[in-house]
Formats: structure tokens, sequence, C-alpha cells
């Protein structure tokens, strides 16, 4: 049963947050003298713009801590919360039944390792990009209703992560597309509701044709609940004609929210809209529900042997190349600093669907490994992107230019992050890339096998490319760099606040120390490995 | 006693729908709407009741009622069945919450007493359509329910009313003609000697060996004739002109009563007469198939382009009846019993959706979508339902749509395998596949048509352009946007931000604030919405019901 607790807690929360907000709102305007009733977006906007007036909503202003609302620590408090309620059910275990939808479709949750590792790692990310939310929000309207989604999608992915079966996670995947759509739309500018729509529909229809894979699974293997290892065997499969096309559409399908070539269209535009804290967790923590819903179906559902050497193997590993080697390309082109970023997650993601597509242990360990990397170090650049919008109001790579005058501590932490992503050791990428360069040299599968690390080595480079110029040119703008601006403005040596950088900080160590100390991580990795192969 | 009592709920609302129209001159003189109008409900009312008191109480035996002979062993009869009872008792549910929502809808009307006849004649009709025992009493008040909906149709008297009306009218019959044709093939090689209806069908088997194509031309002909009313593609025309009806018929007639009385046909035709015996495997059987499957692709492609509130949920009603007909189409117990729980389904998601149109249309005068913007924060209510019936009719889980298109596509998958041993030929083999995609292609067409209104509703694009304008310190160019935008809501919006930053109380934006309905329209939309989650969230027991009908007649 506490394994429901961490699922409904933050759903409930958030929605009471959201109920709140409306009445909250409603008093505020009554207090300023403006309309009272009345609950238009537009009407909304009223009530922070009276209440809001000359309170510094401009971005480089300064702000510091003392505009903190009751409303602002009861919502970090959930979030702590959260954290110790997730990893309470990851020790505690357990499993529950929830109800029948019909007499054959159950929803229900239980706990084992890959859910937990995935439920700890959001719940975490979750924590500290909430606490910069904080401080995020002060420069945006709505703060309530991002508050709100921003709980309950984290309940969401908690459920998704603990599903027992196949149509549990499809209902919580669902619903998570439903709940974060809200956090790229904030923004109600025309752009945000464009790529809102993009995401949902994308979304969507990436999660109908990985329906038809769970219609057919369904059909064939009546029980879709999670088994380490698959429920599959040689002659099941032989009986099933339609299985690799099946478990490819899924593949495809759960894929559009990994960002994974061809339907990953949606996610640089979809991402970078976002406030920065969400393009954060959509980057850093929700993309990796694609991921999820792949290692479950392959290693839990139908089983690596089964589909070890077969064309739906080949086609994986190539989309996921194909992926990695474009996203890192298009990175490298781009200028706006979070759809930069964005564009390196779509590469970043895939290099852990090639891990899971190589469907031997080495390379299974690279991938989760890489997931719990990624989503610290991709977390970590967002909400660095985020604290210089709040600051400084750039949001270009080429205005960057001389941000370690303005910065220096925030930058040095982006140039962690950067390392890590890149792989140069002792950070933490060098690891998962380690593993995913000699799973991919052992998996046997010809070519594509040397193929592989060819291509992480070639995006890496590019990850260079793209990430680490806006640190050489952020300490050292050069000497034509006059500074005009940062003066002008008071810029200098003006960090961001404590809200903001504390989880930059700890982000950046946290790549570093797992880097250094990948032991503990990698052993336990290892052992789901070995359960399910 | 119990079986006499079969034809009251059939003639009770006819009758008294002809009363209304013979008073319906003294009520307009002496200005006695309002009682009429409660007095209709209370009618419709204990109809429903005494409906659920048959079903109630037929139970096990099933009771039949032979109410007269037309000619020698033509006899129109009742008889309460599980497949009877279940549209019965979908219809009985459905008929005085739409009645209460006419009320309000109707209340500026100034020729209701004419409507709410019709429209009381016409439950009788769709309850005799449902308790009909033979295919000759289903074929006489099938072609009933034309003649008493299309006064409906013509109620706004309009141009566009009459064309639709006209349409309407040559496609109905045109289609009962081929239905006709049906209906004497059946009696003549009946192994029964009458048309009763027959679980598992009753055509003589060695009749029908001898006979076998000319039968089975005559069942996609009759398959098309009956499809007519269910909009099947290319006969599906007049539903969308048919939108210019006012809304209570449009959401109960045009997407549950009449449409869904064309699907029941089809379902009675194939599996209690004709029988899925002789058609499993057969070329007749993939010609309705693709058929069913052509319209669903066509519908939901056609509902994303179109801009009109009502016409783009026509379409949709057009694809979802469509679904109905290839679970129809299957012929085999799930098929069977995933046409029902879709027509259950789609029954409470689109008569929902239509309210909410209806409501927007009725309350604010707005016909189409682009003028939707930001309506979710001014009819909260109503909006929180159509979202509800929106991700119902795309099919998320824990919404009664999905239950029905996971049946489905358990009913599509489970013949495919079936066929896979190459019994129904090559086409056969892939037609139950493509049937599955095409079902989630139209799920994300769905998901287009529906959610792009969910989201403007609640998240409309222009506030920010409004905002800035006013931070540029012009009001007049905030209205202006909002104005620009065409959009009322834009405007109250604007003017909100205006009296905010003037620090002035706006006594016209209260006005403006919630525009919710009264709750003679809500209650029928929030009884729908949790209808619709009930089914998605515990759809055991209908489906163990529904898989009984199955078992019986597949």
């Amino acid at each position: 049963m506490i394994v429901l607790l961490p699922v409904l807690w933050p759903i409930a929360a958030g929605a009471a947050v959201l109920a709140y907000t409306g009445i909250g709102n409603s008093k505020k305007k009554a207090s300023a003298g403006s309309p009272a009733s009345g609950e238009t977006a537009a009407d909304r906007a009223s009530g922070s713009d009276a209440s809001g007036t000359g309170s510094g909503a401009v971005a480089g202003s300064a702000f510091g801590h003392s505009r903190i609302t009751a409303l602002d620590l009861i919502y970090m408090a959930a979030l702590a919360l959260e954290t110790v309620l997730v990893i309470m059910a990851a020790a505690g275990g357990g499993s529950v039944r929830l109800f029948s939808l019909t007499d054959t479709l159950t929803l229900g949750l239980r706990v084992d390792g890959t859910g937990s590792l995935f439920a700890v790692l959001t719940s975490v990310m979750w924590l500290l990009t909430g606490i910069h939310s904080v401080a995020y929000m002060k420069h945006e309207e709505w703060a309530e209703r991002f508050y709100g989604f921003y709980l309950i999608v984290v309940g969401v992915l908690v459920g998704l992560d603990y599903a027992a079966d196949l149509v549990t996670l499809y209902v919580f995947y669902e619903l998570m597309t439903l709940t974060s759509l809200p956090l790229v739309l904030h923004e109600l500018t025309k752009e945000a509701v464009q790529a809102g729509m993009k995401y949902l529909f994308y979304s969507v229809g990436g999660a109908f044709l990985a329906l038809f894979g769970i219609f057919y699974l369904a059909n064939v293997c009546g029980d879709l609940s999670f088994t380490a290892g698959g429920r599959f065997t040689a002659e099941m499969a032989a009986g099933a004609p339609l299985l690799l096309t099946a478990v490819f559409c899924m593949i495809v399908g759960f894929g559009t929210k990994a960002g994974m070539f061809p339907l990953h269209g949606w996610l640089p535009i979809a991402h970078p809209v976002a406030p920065a804290p969400a393009s954060a967790v959509l980057s850093g923590v929700i993309t990796k529900a694609g991921v999820m819903a792949l290692v479950r179906i392959i290693y839990f559902l139908v089983g690596p042997d089964v589909l070890r050497g077969t064309w739906v193997q080949a086609a994986w590993m190539v989309l996921t190349l194909l992926t990695v080697f474009m996203g890192s390309m298009l990175a490298y082109r781009e200028n706006v600093f979070k759809k930069r970023l964005a564009y390196s997650t779509v590469s970043q993601v895939s290099y852990v669907l090639f891990g899971l597509s190589l469907m031997n242990p080495i390379g299974f360990t690279g991938a989760l490994t890489h997931v719990v990397f990624h989503s610290a170090i991709k977390t970590c650049l967002f909400l660095f992107a985020g604290a210089v919008i709040v600051v400084t109001s750039w949001k270009k790579v080429d205005q960057l230019r001389g941000l370690g005058r303005v910065m220096p501590l925030a930058l040095a932490a982006y140039t962690m992050a950067s390392l890590a992503l890149i792989g140069i050791p002792p950070f933490s990428g060098f690891v998962s890339k380690w593993y995913l360069a000699t799973g991919s040299l052992a998996s046997g599968t010809g070519a594509l096998g040397f193929i592989g690390p060819v291509v992480l080595l070639i995006s890496a480079l590019l990850t260079a490319g793209y990430l680490l110029p806006i640190m050489i040119r952020g300490y050292f703008p050069g000497q034509d760099f006059d500074g005009k601006e940062i003066e002008e403005r008071g810029l200098a040596k003006k960090e961001p606040s404590l809200l903001m950088l504390v989880p930059i900080v700890i982000l950046a160590a946290a790549t570093l120390l797992l880097g250094c100390f990948p032991g503990p991580l990698v052993a336990f990795v290892e052992k789901i490995a070995a359960l399910v192969m | 006693m119990y079986d006499r009592l079969l034809a009251v709920p059939v003639f009770l609302p006819i009758v008294a729908g002809v009363a209304l129209l013979a008073m319906n001159g003294w009520i307009r003189k002496e200005k006695r709407e309002r009682t009429m109008q409660w007095l209709v409900e209370a009618l419709v009312l204990v109809n429903s009741l005494l409906v659920a008191w048959l079903i109630a109480g037929c139970g096990g035996r099933s009771g039949s009622l032979v109410l007269f002979r037309l000619y020698g062993q033509l006899t129109v009869m009742f008889r309460m069945d599980r497949m009877g009872s279940f549209f019965a008792g979908l219809v009985a549910f459905l008929w005085p919450l739409a009645t209460l929502y006419a009320f309000e809808y109707m209340e500026h009307d100034e020729r209701r007493p004419a409507f709410f006849a019709f429209y009381t004649i016409s439950y009788g009709v769709t309850l005799g359509v449902a308790l009909a025992g033979n295919l000759v009493t289903m074929y006489v008040f099938y072609e009933m329910l034309t003649f008493a909906t299309f006064p409906l149709v013509m109620h706004p008297m309009t141009t566009e009313a009459a064309r639709a009306t006209r349409q309407y009218l040559y496609y109905s019959i045109g289609g009962a003609a081929f239905a006709f044709i049906g209906l004497v093939t059946v009696l003549a090689y009946s192994a029964i000697g009458t048309t009763g209806f027959v679980p598992g069908g009753m055509i003589d088997p060695a009749a029908a060996a001898e006979h076998r194509n000319l039968l089975l031309f005559v069942y996609v002909l009759a398959f098309f004739g009956f499809g007519v009313k269910a909009a099947v593609f290319p006969l599906h025309d007049w539903l969308p002109k048919a939108a210019v009806a006012p809304t209570p018929v449009t959401a109960l007639l045009h997407a549950v009563a009449v449409v869904k009385s064309g699907a029941f046909a089809v379902l009675r035709f194939t599996y209690f007469s004709f029988g899925t015996e002789i058609l499993r495997g057969t070329w007749a059987q993939w010609i309705v198939m693709a058929a069913a499957l052509v319209t669903i692709t066509y519908a939901s492609t056609m509902a994303v382009k179109e801009v009109h509130f009502k016409r783009r949920l026509a379409y949709s009603t057009i694809s979802n009846l469509s679904y109905i007909l290839f679970g129809a189409s299957m012929m085999s117990p799930l098929g069977l019993a995933a046409a029902l729980i879709h027509l259950l389904a789609h029954a409470f998601m689109k008569i929902s959706a239509f309210f909410c149109a209806g409501a927007v249309m009725h309350h604010t005068g707005k016909n189409y979508i682009y003028e939707l913007d930001g309506m979710g924060y001014r009819m909260p209510v109503t909006f929180a339902c159509f979202t509800i019936s929106s991700l119902s009719l795309m099919g998320i889980p824990l919404f009664a749509g999905f239950i029905s298109k996971w049946s489905l596509c358990e009913a599509a998958l489970s013949l495919g395998s079936e066929m896979s041993g190459g019994a129904g030929g090559a086409v056969g083999q892939v037609l139950p596949y493509i049937g599955v995609a095409v079902i989630l292609y139209s799920a994300l067409m769905t998901g287009i048509y529906m959610l792009s209104v969910v989201v403007r509703a609640y998240f409309p694009g222009f506030v920010q352009q409004v905002k800035e304008a006013v931070a540029g310190g012009s009001a007049r160019k905030a209205a202006a946007v909002g104005a620009e935008a065409g959009i009322t809501a834009a405007g109250a919006g604007a003017a909100a931000v205006i009296g905010a930053a003037h620090g002035q109380n706006d006594v016209g934006i209260k006005k403006e604030g919630n525009q919710d309905p009264s709750w003679l329209m809500l209650l029928p939309l929030v009884i729908f919405a949790v209808a619709i989650v009930a089914v998605g969230i515990h759809a055991g027991p209908v489906l163990r019901f529904l898989a009984l009908i199955g078992g019986e007649a597949g």
C-alpha cells in the first residue's frame, strides 16, 4: 500500500493548489480593487499585474528571498515529502492492485529495482528543480498554476515508474502527456500554444502507435504484467507472426517521448518554450518516461532473447544512431540557448536507447547509468539557462559572451556539467559512455556494433563543440569585448539567487561525484541487468 | 400482463406527441408552454421508468406481444430480449435528460409545442426499433423514425434547414428501399417462415447454400440500406448537413437515437436475421468491413478540417458510428459485444459533447471553433464536461472510450488470427489488422479535432498579446488586439486588464464572468460525464452482459 502514497500525494497536493488558487486569486483581485469575479486567463493576468506592480518582474532586477510566500514554502515542502515518500516506497517494496477496468484489464503498482531507480531519480530531480522554480517563477506569471501541474506530473511519473503491467503504464503515460501539457503551454503566447499542440499531437500519436503493439501483445500473451526477462518464449514468438512489427511500433511510439527519430520533431520546439524549470524536467526526466516504457516492454515483457538478432534490433540501432548524430549536429548549429540544449537532449536520450537496443548486459548497464547521469546533467544545464534568463534575460548563445563576469560560480557549475555530458573523465558521462561503447562492440551485431562507438565519438566531439564555446567565451570574452552592457545594467558579479544557485551547484557536484564513485550505481544496475538477461 | 405492457412505452409517447400537435394552437394562445414542458418531461420520465421496470422484469424470459398481422406471416410484434433491452435502456436513460436540456435551449423558440411533440414521438418510435421482435416491425419503425424526425431537422425553417431536410428524406427513404430488399429476401429464405429475430440467424442453411452469392449480395445491399441512418460512406452526407437542427435534436437524435437505430438495425439484421454463419469469411464481410473503415478514415479526417463546432462533431459521429459497424462487420461474438459497448460509450460521449456545443451556442452565440478562445474560464462546468468527453472520444484510458476501443481492437485481432489460416482469403488476412490501424489513426485525428478545442478554451494564445499591449500603456491597442481576435472573451480580458491597470471597478466584467447555463442544461451534462468515467473505470458488469449477447448471437 505504501507505494500508493508517492503517487497520490502529489496529485492531491497539486489539485489542491489548483483549486486554492482560484479562490486566492479572486481575493487578491478584490483587495486590489479590480474586478472580483471572472476567471479568464486574462483576468488572472490582471490579478498578478495589479498586485505585482513595481515588484520588479522585469528581468535583471534584484530580488532576494523576502518575497517567498507561504504557498512557495508549502510547495517545496510537498516536493520534499514526495522525495521521502518515494524513498520509503522504494525501501518498503510491495505491490498493490488498484482496480479493474474490465475483467481482464486491471491496474496495479509494484515496486522493483528498475522502478525504484527511475522513481527516486524523478523525485530528486523534481525537488531540486522545484526549489529553482520558486525563484524562477517570480519573474513569470501564473506561478500557482505551474506549481499545481508540476506537482501532479511527478505523481503521475512515479505511478508510471512503479506500474505493474503494460496497461497501467499506458494509463500513466497518457496522463503524463496531458498533465505536463500545461507546463509547455504556460506562457500562453502564440508560440507556446502552437508548441503545446505539437507536443500533444506527437505524444498522442506516438502513444497510439504504441497502443497497436499493446493490443497485439494482449491478444497473443493475455497477461501483460511485467516479469524480469520477459514473458515470451521462442515458441510463443514463432506463433505470433506480427510480434516483431508490434514491438517496432511500440519502439517508435514510445520513442516519441524520448525524442527518437523519426518522431522527434516536437522536442526542440516544445522544450524551449516552457519556463526553464519545466524545460529542465521535460528534458531531464519526462523524456526518460519513454525510455522507461521501452525498458519495460523489451526487458520485462517481450524479452531480449526473442528480439536479439532480428531486424527490429538492427532497425532500432540505426534509428538511435541516426538520432544521436542528427541531434548533436542540429544542436551545434542552433543559436538559441535552450533550443540548443533541447537538441542535445534529442541526441543524448538516444544514447540511452542505443544502449537498450544492444540487448546485452553491458549495453543495458550503460543505458541505465546514462539515464541517471543525463538526467542530472541536463537538468543542471537547463536550470543554468533559466538562471541566465532571470538574471540577464539573455536567450541566445552569442549574447552569452562575458557571462563569466556576471556569474562565475554558476558558469563553473555549467562547465562541470558540460564536461560530464561530453564524457571527459572523471565526470560521470564517461562511465556510461564507456559501457555503451564496450557493449556495442560486444553485442555481436556486426558492422553496426562497430559503427556505434564511432558515432558516439563524433557526437561527443560535437557535444564539446556546442557546449564548451559558451564556457570559453563566458570566461574569456576576448580583447575586443568591452562589457558595456554588463556595466550599464549593473550585472557584474551578479550570481543568481541562492534558490537557483544551490540546485545548480548540487547537480554539478553530483555529475562529478557520480563520475568518481560510480561503483554503487553501476552495481545496482548490473544487478537488474543480470535479472533481465 | 407483462407482455401486453411491452407496447405501452412505444405508443404512449407517440399518442402524447400527437395530442400535443393537436393542441398546438391552444397551448400557444394560452401561453401554457411552461406547463406543457413539465408535463412532457413527466411523461417522458414515466415512460423511461416503465422501460426500466420492463427490463428489470424481463429477467431470463423474453416476453413477446403480437400487436397485429399485416398479412400472412407479417406480424408487428414486440419482444424484450437482451439486445433490445440494452438499446431500449440506453434510449430510456438519455431521453428524459435530453428533454430537460431542451427546455433551456428552446426557451426563446417560437414553435416549442411542435418541437416537443415531434421530440416525444421520436422517443416512442426509437423504442419501437429497440423492442421490435421481428424484421418487419423493425422496418416499420425504422421508416417511421424518418418521418417523425424530419420536422425536427426542418425546425429552424431556414432555406438551409429545408435543403438539409430534403436530403435527409431522400437518403433515408432510399436506404429503406434497399433494406426492404433485405427484408423480402430474409422472409423468402427464412427457416422458421417468419422474420422473427433468432440469435445466430434464421436463414435456411440448405437454401442458403444454393443461392449463396445472391444472399451475400442482398446482405451488402441491406447493410448499406440500414447503414444510411448510421451514415456509412458514401451515404453519410446528410448527417453534417442535418446539424442545422436545434442542438437537442443533433445531440440526441443525430448522435444517438436515429443514427444508432441505423447501427442497431445493422446489428439485428446481421446477427439475428442473416446469421454470421453464412457471412463469416465471405466477400460480403470484407466489403462491409472495408466500407466501415473507409468511413472512419474519411470522417475523422474531415472533422479535423471542419471549423464549425457542431459540424465537426457531426463528422466525428460519422466516424464513430462506423466503429460500431466495424464491430458489426466482424461477424463474431467479440465483434458484437465490442460494437455494443461502443454504441453505449459513444452515446454518452457524443451527446455530452453536443450538449456542450449547444450550451456555448445558446449562451454566447459562438458557432465556430476559432471563437472559443478562453471559453473554459467563462463556462467552467460545461468545458470540464467537454474535456471529459473529448478525452473519452480519443480513447484515453480511465474513460469509456478506451474500453470500447480496446474491445474493438481485441475483437479485430482475434478475427485476424482466426483468419490467418486463409479461411477468409487474402483480404481477410490483412483487413482486420488494417482495421486496428485505422482505429488508431482515427483516435489520433480525434485527439487533434477535440483537444484543439479544449486547449483553445483553457489556454488562449492571445493573452500575452493583450498583456503586452497593456504594458505598452495603450488601452486602445489592447482592446484592438482583443477585437482583432474576434473574440469577446479577449475583449473582456482586455477590459479586465485595463480595469486593473487603472485600478477601477469594471462592472461589465462581472456579468461576463460565469456564463455556465442553468441546472437544466448542467444536470444532463454532469450525469453524462459521470457515466463516461464510471464506464471507463469499471466496465466489468456491462461487458459481461454484452458478452452474453455476443455469446448467444455471434
